[in-house]
């Protein structure tokens, strides 16, 4: 049998990512696709040592500008007991409406950008015209559209007043119909469904067998969600609780359906926490606060999955920090489903999974089996490359 | 095929929903983060805005009492205005930053205090 390399990435009109992926085609029929990746490395973990912990706090946000307060919760769950501090309730019920708001805003995105890649660049402007309003509430809550930096250790900057909830309800008062409207054409147009179902398969064993994490583990029948299974912050008070929504066909549609989903359940845990946001009640002032030298780590439920958090702290600096991002769990899966696809078929499959790819780069430093240790301005600057 | 029909509609009556920016001036939030300012009459030079910024965008010289913020380097996370203990720092909702040149971003903006008394 005679096969062809065919290259997509990692500059590609149909595929935004930085990801090489090179498939072995014969004819229109992939038998084996390959990945590499390291075309958009950051160096967060680097440029973060030595910060001092609220320093940190808003460069490690900055790792993503979609997944931005889902950073700073793992780090805030992760260093808050270190320092030894439980921030009241309304801090918890704020932070829980930001992230949330933030699922509602990758969610939407996500399907706009899905709706691109078969070609449906109305429903591309549809979604985000639905996003504009999320950014907005974002705007009024946070401070900031993309990066809220709305964290501190132990308390938040701004706290929520009876004007900023009634702009947030308001807001999601607009788009749930909307929502509800382009829900119903991801499920039933016809376009859609021949594009998505059947394709990008993930059975439970396998999702299993690679530890996916996400929308995606549980678009394949895993009930797994981090809000669940290990309640942090507001999600642990009852009335809080979250529904995990789950479906077993494990193909891109249903991945798409779980993600629609979840934009209504979000909706409904930032209404509950509204309610139980007291818009009179001040919340503390920044303190100074010293943390025990030693480790940690936290998770979190990101938009996409799982987000974990190592950190070392001495001399109440970080000395190191790790991320690991919910995509580095996913996109082990591309080599498997991508087999016996059509090419025509890739950049739905790739986009399925919700990479983001450039959150998830780092990298190694292996030489003559020694260890090494760069600075970052040599990171940078590629003094050493040679 | 009704929805569609109504939403062609709609499109043809309705007020576009993007702005011609330029001419037509985006209605920003009181709450935005956009420039930051210093009061540099009241500034004691006490160094916390400096150690705690992100990306060294805030030097302070101590024997002048003065402080400059390179605007191309702020990202706007307000932890300075956050840390200041006589609060001189704050942000304005100006949202057009652009300059010609990099040496600009250097330059202090003039500019009041849209939020008195509430923090960053």
């Amino acid at each position: 049998m005679h096969t062809t390399i065919y290259p997509i990435g990692p500059q590609h009109p149909s595929l935004k990512e930085p990801i090489f992926i090179k498939l072995h085609v014969d004819g229109s029929r992939i038998i084996k696709a390959e990945f590499n990746l390291g075309y958009a490395h950051r160096g967060v973990e680097k440029c973060s040592e030595g910060y001092l912990l609220d320093s940190a706090l808003h460069a490690v946000q900055r790792t993503c500008g979609i997944c931005s307060q889902c950073h700073s919760m793992a780090f805030l769950r992760t260093v808050e007991p270190m320092a030894n501090i439980q921030p009241p309730t309304k801090v918890y019920l704020q932070r829980l409406v930001i992230a949330e708001l933030e699922r509602i805003h990758s969610h939407l995105l996500w399907a706009g950008i899905m709706a691109h890649e078969i070609g449906l660049d109305t429903l591309f402007m549809y979604y985000l015209k639905q996003r504009e309003h999320v950014l907005d509430a974002f705007d009024e809550l946070t401070g900031n559209r993309v990066h809220h930096s709305c964290d501190v250790l132990g308390t938040m900057k701004r706290s929520f007043g009876k004007k900023e909830i009634d702009f947030l309800l308001e807001k999601l008062q607009t788009i749930e119909p909307e929502i509800t409207e382009l829900r119903r054409v991801m499920e039933k147009n016809e376009v859609i469904v021949s594009r998505f179902k059947k394709h990008g398969m993930i059975t439970k064993k396998l999702a299993t067998e690679l530890g996916l994490v996400g929308p995606v583990a549980r678009a394949s029948g895993i009930n797994y969600d981090v809000r669940q299974n290990d309640p942090y912050m507001a999600y642990a008070i009852k009335e809080l609780k979250v529904k995990p929504v789950i479906r077993t066909e494990g193909d891109a549609w249903a991945r798409s359906i779980v993600r629609c989903d979840e934009v209504f359940e979000s909706m409904r845990l930032i209404r509950k926490a509204c309610e139980m946001i007291d818009p009179n009640e001040e919340i503390p002032k920044k303190k100074n606060l010293f943390a025990k030298d030693g480790s940690g780590f936290g998770r979190v439920e990101a938009p996409r999955g799982e987000n974990f958090h190592f950190v070392t702290i001495k001399n109440n600096k970080i000395a190191r920090l790790k991320l690991r991002t919910p995509t580095l769990a996913n996109v082990l899966s591309y080599s498997r489903i991508l087999e016996n696809e059509s090419i025509t078929d890739v950049p739905v499959i790739v986009m399925s999974l919700d990479p983001c790819i450039s959150c998830m780069e780092r990298v190694a430093v292996i030489k003559n089996k020694k260890e090494e240790i760069w600075t970052s301005h040599e990171l940078f600057e590629g003094k050493k490359h040679d | 095929m009704f929805t569609m029909i109504k939403k062609v509609i709609q499109n043809i009556f309705f007020k576009s929903f993007t702005l011609k920016y330029p001419k037509e001036k985006a209605n920003v939030s009181i709450n935005f983060r956009g420039t930051i300012h210093v009061d540099q009459k009241k500034c004691i030079a006490c160094k916390l805005c400096e150690i705690n910024c992100p990306t060294g965008a805030i030097i302070v010289d101590p024997k002048k009492k003065y402080s400059v913020v390179d605007r191309d380097l702020c990202i706007l996370c307000g932890l300075c205005a956050e840390v200041c203990p006589v609060n001189v720092i704050w942000f304005s909702n100006n949202c057009e930053n652009a300059e010609k040149k990099r040496t600009e971003f250097a330059k202090q903006l003039p500019g009041p205090n849209p939020r008195p008394g509430k923090r960053s």
